[in-house]
């Protein structure tokens, strides 16, 4: 038993451990020639200000394909760090270099394995079992096994690997060369007054302190959805035109890459659908005022028919034998209402937003979704029979064979909505 | 394990067991319905004899009979409802016999015998049966 347990640790740390483990251990920052050229000269150390001491040895070398210089060094936990420039003569000289805490979806068993494990248990539920307590025990307890795993080997990788996710920031760059310089040790307001650098270029995506940002969006938007129903065997009718309404939570972690978690659902008419899928877009600024996404989405979905008609069917057949002219088979199809089907959509997405403030915008958006139908029957069969008793005197008996049955029957169809909505920024 | 983790799962466990179907409990029936249309001009008298057989519950074979008199009226129809027989009274019966006689005070006159047999092999024996006479 333990064995097999430390296998899966060991398989989530390979596989399924948190971002940590997949980053670079070293960052660098971009120099200017002069800088370059002089911090070559010198001696180099750069540590953390911190009570506990630890050091990095940085090394400058050139990029081979733009000719431009880098600091580089292992990376070092902290949102800046301190470098230790100090000459032959004495002098020194202390550079605050900042860095930007990363940010990812968290890459762990209960985040990746755990929803698809759940969404084909769902996708594969019949509603009609007796079983589905004994499945939902099992996904319960392979739910409880990944988040075990998970709480046993995150806090492992971020134990080892606890500097990964501290980087410095593309946009930050040492190009004056007095920044940089060494001064006398008996200047020590000079040496030790660093001032905190300052982010020039603040975007939506990094502040003044050259930390990461995310604007998070909320769109709500209504429209109209249309059903296209592959080619089907299936007796269950289409599925009608309605309202659909959606909603959004979005997070823009960068200027072209968009992700969020998107919930629709129609109007409930003779059927009741909804999706919620996690969906990444990339962004279009080319438009003036107005951006441009594109996207997929992925996630689960639930299915439930409300009303439909019954279906009565006649057959001269009875076990393959053909009946006589006195009796028919009455096959009657009762439509059974409400039961919930779960599936697996795939969606993408045009969406076209035009800004209206500063927080509000106006969107647009086509979407197009594969969703599934479903429509179950308890079907009975009945003999027919006429006869005739006695001249004048006839009878017509009913009576059922074998036993009541359900058919159940899938479709798969496409959604095409059209929507308008409203999206407003949540946070400043 | 410690002792909270342990209670915890015991009562997940109870929780889930609890809320099993252990067994499927399934009915029975051998239900006759029985409907005569008169079609006569007439009025019309009807005795029907229902009779059936089973083994009661001290496992002795026993045949009970009911009779019912009614008089239809012209275009009228009667009902012999039989459900409850199989399931209340005897078990293992599997024919139930009406012994139908109708006469009007003319000179329609005729007496014959319905019989319905339960397959033992299925759960639900419904029977509907229209005579028109």
């Amino acid at each position: 038993m333990l064995r097999k347990c430390l296998f899966i640790i060991s398989i989530a740390l390979l596989f399924a451990s948190c971002n940590s483990a997949f980053r670079s251990s070293h960052t660098s920052v971009q120099l200017s020639t002069p800088v370059a050229e002089y911090l070559s000269q010198q001696n180099l150390l750069i540590h953390n200000n911190q009570p506990k001491l630890v050091t990095r040895q940085p090394k400058i070398y050139a990029h081979p394909y733009d000719s431009s210089y880098y600091l580089q060094y292992r990376k070092l936990t902290g949102t800046s760090v301190i470098l230790e420039v100090s000459d032959t003569t004495g002098k020194m000289r202390n550079i605050a270099i900042p860095q930007t805490k990363l940010k990812a979806f968290p890459v762990a068993l209960t985040t990746t394995v755990t929803p698809v494990i759940a969404v084909g248990f769902l996708a594969n539920r019949n509603p009609h079992s007796r079983y589905n307590n004994w499945d939902a025990l099992a996904l319960v307890a392979i739910g409880v096994l990944n988040f075990s795993t998970d709480a046993l080997t995150i806090p492992l990788v971020y134990l080892v690997n606890k500097h990964q996710p501290y980087a410095v920031p593309r946009s930050f760059s040492l190009s004056d060369l007095s920044t940089v310089e060494t001064v006398d040790t008996f200047q020590k307001e000079k040496l030790y007054t660093i001032t905190a650098p300052v982010n020039p270029h603040v975007t939506p995506y990094l502040n003044a302190e050259f930390q990461k940002t995310f604007p998070v969006f909320l769109n709500a938007s209504a429209g109209y959805g249309l059903v296209e129903r592959a080619f089907s065997q299936s007796p269950e009718p289409r599925l009608g035109e309605s309202p659909w309404y959606s909603f959004e939570l979005q997070i823009q972690p960068s200027n072209n890459f968009r992700w969020g978690m998107h919930h629709t659902r129609n109007q409930p008419t003779d059927f009741q659908c909804n999706t919620t899928t996690l969906q990444m877009a990339y962004v279009y600024h080319s438009l003036p005022g107005s951006t441009l996404s594109v996207g997929l989405g992925a996630g689960l979905g639930s299915f439930k028919r409300k009303s439909a008609p019954d279906l009565s069917d006649t057959s001269k057949l009875y076990f393959n034998r053909k009946l006589g002219a006195d009796s028919i088979i009455l096959i009657k199809r009762e439509f059974i209402p409400n039961l919930q089907y779960f599936f697996p959509p795939i969606a993408g997405f045009i969406q076209y937003e035009n800004q209206l403030t500063q927080a509000v915008s106006l969107t647009l958006d086509f979407r197009i979704t594969r969703i599934e139908s479903h429509i179950d029957y308890a079907t009975t069969q009945n003999l027919k029979t006429r006869e005739v008793i006695a001249p004048g005197i006839t009878s017509e008996r009913i009576q059922n064979i074998g036993f009541k049955q359900i058919e159940s029957y899938k479709s798969k169809n496409t959604l095409y909505q059209f929507n308008i909505g409203l999206k407003i920024r949540l946070n400043p | 394990m410690k002792t909270p983790y342990k209670l915890g799962l015991i009562a997940l466990l109870l929780l889930t067991i609890s809320s099993c179907d252990w067994w499927f409990k399934e009915d029975y029936r051998f239900k006759i319905l029985q409907i005569l249309q008169n079609n006569q001009s007439n009025r019309v008298y009807n005795k029907t004899v229902v009779s059936y057989g089973g083994y009661n519950y001290n496992s002795v074979y026993v045949r009970d009979t009911q009779t019912f008199y009614r008089n239809i009226q012209s275009g009228d129809t009667a009902q012999i409802l039989m459900e409850n027989m199989y399931t209340v009274n005897l078990y293992a019966l599997d024919t139930v016999q009406f012994d139908i006689e109708l006469t009007d005070s003319q000179q329609f006159n005729t007496k014959f015998t319905r019989t319905y047999i339960r397959n033992p092999y299925q759960t639900l024996n419904d029977f509907v049966e229209t005579i028109r006479f």
